[in-house]
């Protein structure tokens, strides 16, 4: 376990409640000895908000961004999300809370390759009460948002790397979500989609005020982030601000 | 909360999308389906057949016949000497009971041997040649050479009677006899006849079918085979039909059905361990745990309908031409459809049921990651292990 003191990042903000927020937010796995990938953190997210997770392979990110989108489940410590504390949700409550308020974009895409991009991002919408036509039209505008309107009928596999992690885009604002978490976004695509990514990121965050929690290695999220977060050995080592 | 209507018509595209994407493993497993179902409703159908007989050598000594031949022999030997090996239990004594069912009641035949400890067994004496043993309580009212006894014997445990002889050239069984046997029904209603010749008691059963059974009682339908007059136990018994009916087929389908659930387990298996980014990445977006486990069933439910007709095909193919291999009287019937399709569903669910509850139940992580998933607890959000 390191040597070095917890960076409590409990931000105050006097304007409104932080849209998602860590208490003593620890998580361990037992190999021989327990480990530690996320070490007693506590950061609050303000609305709007444009936050970077950096720091080296192991050091915990990841599991950070899991346990703040109701992926996996800490060990210790509590997550907050618009002030409703995950604690005591069953696997269908967390469910819920991803479909109504959280949006997930990931290194990988992770879209479902036997769906075409319309009906990819129309997912999330289906598992609510909306009409069929009122899910479809909203797919459309979002597939035009990210600029691929003309790419709605097409598969996964008949499109690039940077078009796939689009069409993730568009579903992650499927449901116009509180936040919108993203693990390496970036990670699998060319230097030049990488800067177009960043860029789409920033659009989505100044012009429809979304907010982002973004883990990257990538130094062009850090220009455009409000704030980056440090991390080390499961804890937050360092805040400072973004290139904002 | 959402109905399960709305889960239904939220995830059945997915179904359907799932279905013609791994179309060859769920024409697989509904052909697995459908041959366990088919070879049940082969079993079913010799079993209705072979049952038959077995219900005919469930007579328990009560003489159920109302007219019983007495003979020198009235089985061919070797059907004396199967029945006596296949009995497994006391046998008393065997027969070949003949039921002839008409419009009025059945009409049953009992032909024994003429050596038969049944005798002993009532506490009656062996009939001789010529003899004529009446019920103290019934009086005779025919002639030298047919004895006719009142329309009903003695019920319970009175002895049996043996109440007329009759030689070969008698012409016996007149149709005043037979209208002495006035009540159709059960028996007990006897009316023994000695004969003392094979083609005495032949010439005897012939007259019974003319004179008795036609034209005033049409006749409904026939059964005859062999039948033991038993003392064992029931379970002795049941213990001996089980052996001889059910047992040849049963091992069979045991094994088919053992061969599809295995065969469903494992094509289920591999299509969740291919699917398992696509159940994670649902369960990201927000369907709920009913969702997934309605989107499976849903398929399954087109593998149980295709497996079902394929079934269906099948028996309405094999079963006519098999007909002449199986037992007598052998048929397909819906109650054995019923049951056959229930089965088929047993083993279904059995095959599925691991692969749907660990989808069911398995976080994200658990299955982006391929992270064990525990079936046993339901945790609830910070669990601490």
């Amino acid at each position: 376990m390191s040597s070095r003191q917890p960076v409590t990042d409990l931000t105050p903000s006097a304007e409104a409640e932080p849209i998602l927020r860590t208490v003593n937010l620890s998580k361990s796995y037992f190999l021989g000895e327990t480990i530690y990938a996320v070490n007693d953190v506590s950061l609050a997210i303000e609305p709007k908000e444009f936050v970077v997770i950096v720091g080296p392979s192991g050091c915990g990110k990841t599991t950070l961004l899991s346990l703040l989108g109701g992926l996996d489940r800490p060990n210790s410590g509590e997550v907050l999300l618009e002030g409703q504390s995950y604690s005591g949700l069953s696997e269908n409550g967390l469910a819920q809370l991803r479909r109504n308020h959280i949006g997930f974009v990931f290194q990988f895409f992770n879209l479902i390759s036997h769906l075409s991009a319309m009906e990819n991002v129309m997912l999330p919408m289906r598992f609510g009460r909306q009409p069929r036509r009122v899910i479809r039209d909203r797919a459309g505008e979002l597939l035009d948002m990210v600029g691929l309107s003309q790419r709605a009928n097409h598969l996964p596999l008949q499109m690039s790397g940077g078009e796939q992690q689009r069409v993730a885009i568009a579903r992650a604002l499927a449901n116009s979500p509180a936040v919108i978490l993203a693990d390496e976004p970036t990670g699998n695509l060319d230097s030049k989609t990488k800067t177009e990514m960043a860029e789409l990121f920033l659009r989505l965050n100044e012009d429809f005020a979304q907010t982002f929690v973004v883990v990257s290695h990538d130094e062009g999220f850090s220009r455009y982030a409000h704030r980056v977060i440090h991390m080390q050995d499961g804890q937050l080592a360092k805040v400072e601000a973004g290139g904002r | 909360m959402r109905t399960r209507r709305e889960l239904a018509a939220a995830v059945w595209p997915l179904a359907l999308r799932s279905l013609r994407r791994q179309r060859g493993r769920y024409a697989l497993m509904s052909g697995l389906l459908g041959l366990g179902i088919a070879t049940y409703l082969l079993y079913a159908t010799y079993l209705s057949g072979a049952g038959l007989q077995a219900s005919l050598a469930l007579a328990p000594f009560e003489l159920p016949a109302d007219v019983v031949f007495l003979g020198q022999r009235t089985l061919a030997a070797a059907e004396l000497g199967e029945w006596e090996r296949r009995g497994g239990v006391d046998v008393l004594a065997v027969a070949r009971l003949t039921e002839y069912r008409t419009e009025h009641g059945t009409l049953r035949v009992l032909a024994l041997p003429a050596a038969s400890p049944l005798w002993e067994a009532v506490g009656a004496p062996a009939p001789e040649p010529g003899a004529i043993l009446l019920p103290a309580l019934f009086r005779p009212r025919a002639g030298p050479t047919i004895s006719l006894i009142p329309p009903r014997a003695p019920e319970g445990a009175a002895p049996a009677v043996v109440a007329g002889h009759h030689t070969a050239t008698d012409v016996v069984l007149s149709s005043m006899a037979l209208t002495l046997l006035p009540q159709p029904g059960p028996a007990p209603n006897c009316l023994f006849i000695w004969a003392r010749t094979e083609a005495a008691a032949a010439s005897l059963a012939g007259t019974l079918t003319v004179d008795y059974l036609q034209p005033r009682r049409p006749l409904l339908s026939r059964a005859d085979g062999p039948v033991l007059l038993w003392t064992g136990t029931a379970a002795a018994l049941a213990r001996g039909v089980v052996s001889q009916t059910y047992m040849p087929g049963a091992g069979a389908l045991t094994m088919v059905l053992a061969f599809c659930g295995i065969g469903l387990f494992t094509v289920s298996s591999l299509s969740f361990l291919d699917r398992k980014r696509d159940l994670a990445i649902l369960k990201t977006v927000g369907l709920e745990s009913g969702g997934i486990t309605a989107m499976l069933l849903l398929e399954q439910g087109f593998v149980a309908a295709a497996g079902t007709a394929l079934a269906m095909a099948v028996a309405a193919a094999t079963i006519p031409p098999l007909r002449g291999l199986l037992p007598a009287g052998s048929g397909l019937r819906w109650t054995s459809v019923f049951w056959g399709v229930a089965v088929g569903m047993l083993v279904q669910a059995a095959g599925v049921a691991l692969p749907v509850l660990t989808a069911r139940v398995a976080t994200v992580n658990q299955l982006l990651l391929n992270l064990p998933v525990s079936l046993q607890r339901r945790r609830v959000y910070g669990n601490r292990e």
